[in-house]
């Protein structure tokens, strides 16, 4: 028994030594699925530091017709603003000269008041908002004051809050 | 007895191990002096196979245009040429397709470049660039809140024949 045991286990390892000559070429993976899908997405990143951006347009001058009663002359803007974190944009206009007052050549003097002069905005995004604050004259500075042309610098101050 | 048995399989053990020798192709003409043989290349067996790649995420800056690049290979039957068309999935006509923030605010924006692409051969063995190009106007970026947009662009691939 024991002999034809051995003699069969190494007729056993006789055959297992051919094995690696059947070794074949694998079959390689083909394709891939035939479709796919890649995402295409907007970066932002160049806004971080400042919420967005803004633009506020202002005439570079208005002309005041010359009136004998109570005037309202409005300066025609323009709000846009794109912001991020829920900002929103407050603009005030005041004049320059803490007096308000328009000047001719020879110092002669027009008072005058702003209307409507701080702009809140109600969302982030504002696209083209038309905001109009007014330089109400009364008919008493027009009438107090000789024919002439006076003028006066106002400034525009905008923030993101 | 034993003896005999036993130098008889440590023979037979030698031989075996010649064996693999033979697994080589033979000489077919054994009475060709220097022994040439014969290989067949079975290309009607051999598998086609293609690479499309590109990038999984391209991000626009906000304002401007944006590309992105694709590469093809192939290796295909002498009468078939690789065809891969890109299409945004908001709209597969690119008509009207757009990039959508989660409030489900759109930029419009128009894919161009080689968008429907067949080679030119059936056999590209170093990857091939083409060219994309996300387009969105000034007007649209303008018109839109500063936030995140995205759309996914599918790439699609066939063996076709060649024309």
């Amino acid at each position: 028994m024991k002999k034809t045991l051995s003699v069969l286990l190494a007729l056993t390892m006789l055959f297992a030594l051919c094995v690696p000559a059947f070794a074949a070429n694998p079959i390689t993976e083909a394709n891939s699925a035939p479709d796919s899908s890649a995402i295409i997405k907007t970066n932002t990143d160049a806004f971080v530091d400042t919420d967005g951006y803004y633009s506020v347009t202002f005439p570079a001058e208005t002309s005041i017709p010359w009136s004998k009663v109570d005037s309202k002359t409005p300066l025609n803007c323009t709000v846009y603003s794109n912001l991020m974190n829920n900002k929103k944009l407050n603009i005030t206009v005041a004049a320059a000269d803490a007096a308000s007052v328009m000047k001719d050549a020879n110092n002669n003097k027009i008072a005058f008041t702003l209307g409507g002069a701080a702009y809140n905005a109600a969302a982030s995004f504002v696209n083209n908002e038309a905001w109009a604050p007014t330089v109400d004259i009364t008919a008493a500075a027009w009438n107090g004051a000789p024919i002439g042309a006076y003028s006066a610098n106002l400034t525009f101050t905008v923030a993101v809050a | 007895m034993k003896k005999t048995v036993a130098i008889l399989m440590a023979l037979t053990m030698l031989l075996a191990l010649c064996v693999p020798a033979f697994a080589a192709n033979p000489i077919v003409e054994t009475g060709e002096q220097n022994g040439l043989g014969e290989v067949k290349v079975l290309g009607s067996t051999a598998t086609e196979n293609y690479t499309v790649t590109f990038p999984a995420t391209t991000e626009i800056t906000w304002g401007q245009n944006a590309e992105l690049t694709y590469q093809v290979r192939c290796q295909l039957k002498t009468e078939n040429r690789l065809n891969v068309t890109v299409a945004p999935v908001s709209d597969p006509t690119n008509a009207k397709a757009f990039l959508q923030s989660a409030e489900n605010e759109k930029i419009l924006y128009t894919l161009g470049g080689d968008m429907n692409v067949t080679t030119t051969t059936n056999n590209i063995p170093a990857d091939e660039a083409h060219n994309l190009s996300v387009t969105v106007a000034a007007e649209e970026w303008a018109k839109a809140p500063l936030k995140d947009y995205s759309d996914h662009l599918t790439f699609t691939v066939a063996v076709v024949p060649a024309v």
